[in-house]
């Protein structure tokens, strides 16, 4: 007769399948073959990147990764904004003053003034212009600080942020493992819980240590919900009929 | 969220517009002014007998020098306007990020789920088979 893969594994594993114990060893064996299977799936790294990669998932490093990458990418291009308006500003007033300083000579000369009038005018005057230029470049400066002080903020507040997921997505990671071995455990439990409450097959032995009596009993009751006999114990008493 | 970053671009695009529209309206309008003034200026030495001379000189000069320190002082005002208004929009597109990296994780966060659940159901299936 041939017999079933379950039944093979019970007779290589030595459990009679008749007993409660084998019937709860075997429940729990299984239980404990899968919850194994499923802790180490999980824990393997190329396993979870795999799962990832099925179910059309990005990784958390990625998205993090892509994050800080765009957000220094802006940053970047901030600063290149703010040097070049810094430049072209410097570079429109110092344009000015040169112009200035051409205007002076042009205009001592027109009136007939030598030229060490015209000098010591463009002298004067490129250094009263020093001072203007100063107070714009520290104004540019005051201004780039303020700047870089807000975009400091926002990158403080995302790095903070950053922290915070890479340690909750640790956390949804242990607790999803713990999950499903709760819900393996937790089935297990319950085939175990089941499989001890359950009520055991109906089974109405034929011995030839029958009485006539008891044969007779049998044959007339009907075929439901019969409790099984022990031929050791006291049989089932039935008052006989008495024939008048 | 396209069409967030799609704004926020915009704005940075809008802000380099204005500023380029501020600064060549100021150049044009300090051009005027100061030849206005340096009119005004000759026309008040002249008033007062003083001609081309070195004292008019100087006063051509301080008056020129007045003037520059004027338009340094603006441009570096419109100048400081813009790097505000830029980090501004700077701030945004951080904040921007950092929301769509959030949603990506919670998307994320859900799906696992699903699949943590398959994988216990499919373990508890197993379980079941081995008996």
């Amino acid at each position: 007769m041939a017999t079933s893969p379950d039944e093979s594994l019970r007779n290589i594993l030595g459990l009679n399948k008749d007993t409660t114990a084998a019937k709860i060893a075997t429940f729990g064996l299984g239980g404990i073959v899968g919850g194994g299977l499923a802790l180490s799936w999980l824990q393997n790294q190329g396993t979870d990147n795999t799962l990832n990669r099925i179910f059309g998932i990005k990784s958390t490093a990625s998205i993090l990764n892509k994050a800080t990458a765009n957000i220094q990418g802006t940053t970047a291009e901030l600063n290149n904004d703010l040097a070049k308006i810094g430049t072209d500003t410097t570079g429109a007033i110092k344009a000015k003053e040169a112009e200035v300083k051409t205007q002076i000579s042009d205009s001592a000369k027109a009136r007939g003034l030598n030229s060490e009038v015209a000098n010591a005018a463009q002298q004067q005057y490129g250094g009263s212009l020093s001072g203007a230029y100063a107070t714009a470049a520290r104004a540019l400066a005051q201004a780039k600080a303020n700047v870089r002080a807000t975009t400091g903020r926002a990158m403080s507040s995302y790095y903070q942020g950053l922290a915070e997921s890479q340690f909750k997505d640790m956390v949804q990671r242990q607790a999803e493992r713990a999950g499903i071995l709760g819900q393996i455990g937790g089935l297990t439990g319950a085939i175990i819980k089941q499989s001890m409450t359950k009520t055991p097959d109906i089974e109405i032995p034929e011995t030839k240590t029958q009485s006539p009596t008891q044969q007779q009993v049998y044959s007339q009751l009907p075929p439901t919900g019969i409790p099984a006999l022990d031929t050791e114990l006291n049989p089932i008493q039935i008052p006989m009929r008495t024939e008048a | 969220m396209n069409d967030a970053l799609a704004a926020i671009n915009q704005q940075y695009a809008d802000i380099n517009n204005y500023y380029d529209q501020a600064n060549t309206a100021f150049e044009s309008q300090y051009k005027s002014y100061y030849g206005q003034n340096m009119t005004d200026t000759v026309n008040s030495m002249a008033q007062n007998d003083i001609f081309e001379s070195p004292v008019s000189e100087k006063a051509l000069n301080r008056q020129r020098q007045a003037l520059t320190e004027q338009y340094s002082q603006a441009k570096s005002t419109l100048a400081g306007e813009k790097m505000s208004a830029l980090g501004s929009v700077n701030a945004q597109k951080i904040s921007y990020y950092q929301n769509l990296a959030s949603l990506q994780l919670q998307q994320k966060t859900a799906k696992r789920s699903g699949i943590g659940q398959l994988i216990g159901t499919g373990a508890g299936l197993a379980a079941m088979a081995l008996i």
